[in-house]
């Protein structure tokens, strides 16, 4: 007995078993009885005697106590007492501690007597409540409709509702609080809207007023209309009161977390996450720069700024820690003089990647074989590799303006929109290690070509998938590869609004 | 033909075409683990037999859109899911068992349409949920956020 109470974890299961065999199966009331109380019998053979002791309310009791009242030398006295006589059971009192002993047992007899009825006991416990706790966890959990749905899915059943009511369910209870306020939750459930529907932000710089924010969710379903809503943010917010000085530029956007800059001071960020309405303000004193990427780095599980400062011909870059509010210098060990397009880096093999606009050192130079810059977010190291099918396309720097990066299929993938037949390259690079890049199609549609087009430009910035940072860990990527297209914004205000998206060879216009 | 058996013991048989929705199956009949039946031990048949009714119906996703029966379907989606709570998050529990991606969202979905824009103690009612926040945490989350919990969008009513 000793030994088995000295034993934690015994002692444990046994007290939590005897806390739970509160209840039996009563066939005829056709459910489980509670009991106000718990009585643990146990059947103990010696050469002489046969006990069976009673120790009662042990649910109230501690293993300890109960250890204590089994070897307690006065209950053992009181079983002796009430056997009466040899083979004897009591029967005055059926239900109080009865004994049948042929003898009385020396002291040393009754020791081993309780040692080995404790063991019993343990285990007639454990056998009991095999058989009760099904009965009883089956009834528990009628009621709770909502509690049975493990963690995972209730976020994504809730990542699914507007930021309203998403907020909203910080409320309901404890559970919900918890699963609404983590951050982790928040990643993963862009995550999962990222693998079903995708969900774009867009700005429309042709409204009457000022330039507004919308939402725009393409419905899975998709015979059903695409719907427009004004992306909320909370008026406390500093962005707020810039955004309606109309002197904040929406400049990039990573897993649903949206990076602005402000037009009158350089030297501003507004980090906001339209969701959960936090804000973080980022000064700097690294001007003339720019800021190149806001991303999520999956080895530390944090969302950072990447800044380039320009310092004549060569340049310096920062990444800005959120953590810490503090900007940290990147030591690479390579020297790179190239400034960047802007527009979210596309993240592939777990790297940033942008086109190259201008050699600093080079200028007169096309930078066709450092076309593509990379920053690798492990090491935080930056290199190049040449665009596909550069020398016979490249014949000026403005030929890289048109050039765009993005994500199909876990490959990076390039596209290029040749002047002036208004035609569409669409590279993918097969293997990332090799850098052998494959053509994969050439669109020369039509309604293409009559379009004011600007192929990803930065008037549609998409929240979702093609800024997707999990590169390294592929999950589901959307299987169709999309390029938006606006047009007829120089008609009239944004009534006139349409949207195309180009999926594969057909071109959709998506109603509104 | 695949077998199925519930965990009350009844077996269902379905299209081998009907059943590799569930990825999960898919997965075993590759491995060549599903000769015989295969026992769903956290499905009950009540659950089974709606989601083989959905398998069935969805058997030709690819085609319909082809054949113009997507409307057809569409029907039958908002047929499907007009349940109870509970009967749908079996479904949404047996769904997420099988991996079969287009029945987790479409319920998925579902849930979240009903939830959308309902006030707190709509929500409550409705998945029998208890509170069990104190006054203070909540003043607390009011206070956070009090442009969530106030506006006329917000539904009270329970459906």
């Amino acid at each position: 007995m000793i030994s088995l109470v000295k034993d934690a974890f015994s002692c444990e299961m046994l007290k939590v078993y005897c806390q739970s065999i509160t209840a039996y199966c009563d066939g005829r009331k056709g459910g489980v009885v509670l009991c106000d109380s718990v009585d643990i019998s146990a059947a103990v053979a010696s050469e002489k005697a046969l006990m069976t002791p009673i120790i009662r309310n042990a649910d109230q009791k501690s293993i300890s106590s109960i250890s204590a009242e089994v070897e307690d030398g006065n209950d053992v006295e009181a079983v002796r007492t009430s056997s009466g006589g040899n083979n004897v059971v009591n029967e005055e009192n059926s239900v109080g501690p009865c004994c049948t002993l042929s003898a009385a047992p020396s002291p040393s007899q009754v020791d081993q007597i309780c040692k080995a009825m404790t063991l019993e006991c343990f285990k007639l416990t454990t056998e009991l409540l095999g058989s009760l706790l099904q009965t009883i966890c089956k009834v528990d959990d009628v009621d709770s409709t909502f509690e049975r749905l493990p963690d995972c899915l209730v976020i994504d059943i809730l990542s699914r509702l507007p930021p309203h009511s998403f907020l909203r369910c910080r409320w309901v209870c404890r559970r919900w609080r918890a699963l609404v306020s983590s951050h982790d939750c928040f990643t993963t459930l862009h995550d999962l809207c990222r693998a079903s529907t995708p969900m774009l932000l867009i700005r429309d710089n042709f409204a009457k007023h000022r330039p507004g924010l919308y939402v725009f969710g393409e419905n899975k379903k998709w015979w059903k209309k695409a719907a427009f809503e004004n992306l909320h943010l909370r008026p406390e917010l500093m962005i707020n009161k810039h955004w309606k000085d109309n002197v904040v530029n929406l400049s990039y956007c990573c897993q649903g977390v949206l990076l602005f800059a402000s037009i009158s001071w350089q030297n501003i960020y507004y980090v906001v996450n339209p969701v959960t309405q936090e804000e973080v303000t980022i000064r700097h004193t690294l001007y003339p720069g720019y800021v190149s990427a806001l991303y999520f780095c999956p080895y530390t599980r944090q969302f950072r700024v990447l800044y380039t400062q320009v310092r004549g011909s060569s340049c310096q870059y920062f990444v800005y820690i959120f953590k810490m509010r503090s900007w940290r210098k990147i030591r690479s060990s390579t020297s790179f003089n190239f400034l960047s397009s802007g527009g979210n880096p596309p993240v592939v093999n777990g790297a940033l990647h942008w086109i190259v606009y201008h050699d600093l050192e080079r200028k007169t130079i096309t930078p066709c074989e450092n076309g593509i810059m990379v920053f690798r977010m492990d090491k935080e190291e930056f290199s190049a590799m040449p665009n596909p099918g550069s020398s016979p396309l490249c014949k000026s720097k403005e030929a890289h303006q048109t050039m765009t990066l993005s994500v199909k299929n876990d490959r990076l993938s390039f596209c290029n929109l040749l002047f002036p037949k208004y035609t569409v390259d669409i590279w993918i690079l097969e293997d990332y290690e090799a850098q052998t890049w494959m053509k994969r199609k050439m669109i020369t549609d039509s309604q293409v070509n009559d379009t004011a087009m600007t192929v990803a430009a930065t008037n549609i910035i998409t929240m979702s998938h093609t800024s997707s940072p999990q590169a390294m860990t592929p999950a589901e990527k959307p299987k169709k590869f999309m390029v938006l297209i606006l047009k007829g914004g120089n008609r009239r205000c944004s009534s006139t609004l349409q949207l195309n998206v180009f999926n594969d060879s057909h071109l959709k216009k998506l109603q509104r | 033909m695949v077998k199925l058996k519930s965990n009350d013991d009844k077996e269902f048989e379905v299209e081998e075409a009907a059943v590799i929705q569930s990825e999960m199956i898919k997965n075993m009949i590759e491995d060549g683990c599903a000769t015989s039946v295969i026992p769903l031990p956290n499905i009950d048949s009540k659950t089974l037999i709606k989601v083989i009714e959905y398998l069935n119906k969805h058997i030709n996703m690819g085609k319909a859109a082809e054949t113009g029966e997507e409307d057809d379907l569409k029907e039958f989606d908002e047929q499907f899911v007009n349940m109870g709570w509970e009967e749908l998050f079996d479904v949404i529990m047996a769904a997420n068992y099988l991996n079969i991606h287009e029945l987790m969202e479409l319920c998925c979905q579902s849930a979240a349409d009903r939830l959308k824009n309902k006030s707190v103690r709509a929500v409550r009612e409705m998945l029998k949920i208890t509170n069990d926040l104190t006054e203070e945490e909540e003043q607390e989350i009011i206070n956070d956020a009090p442009w969530a919990f106030e506006g006329p969008e917000i539904d009270d009513t329970v459906n």
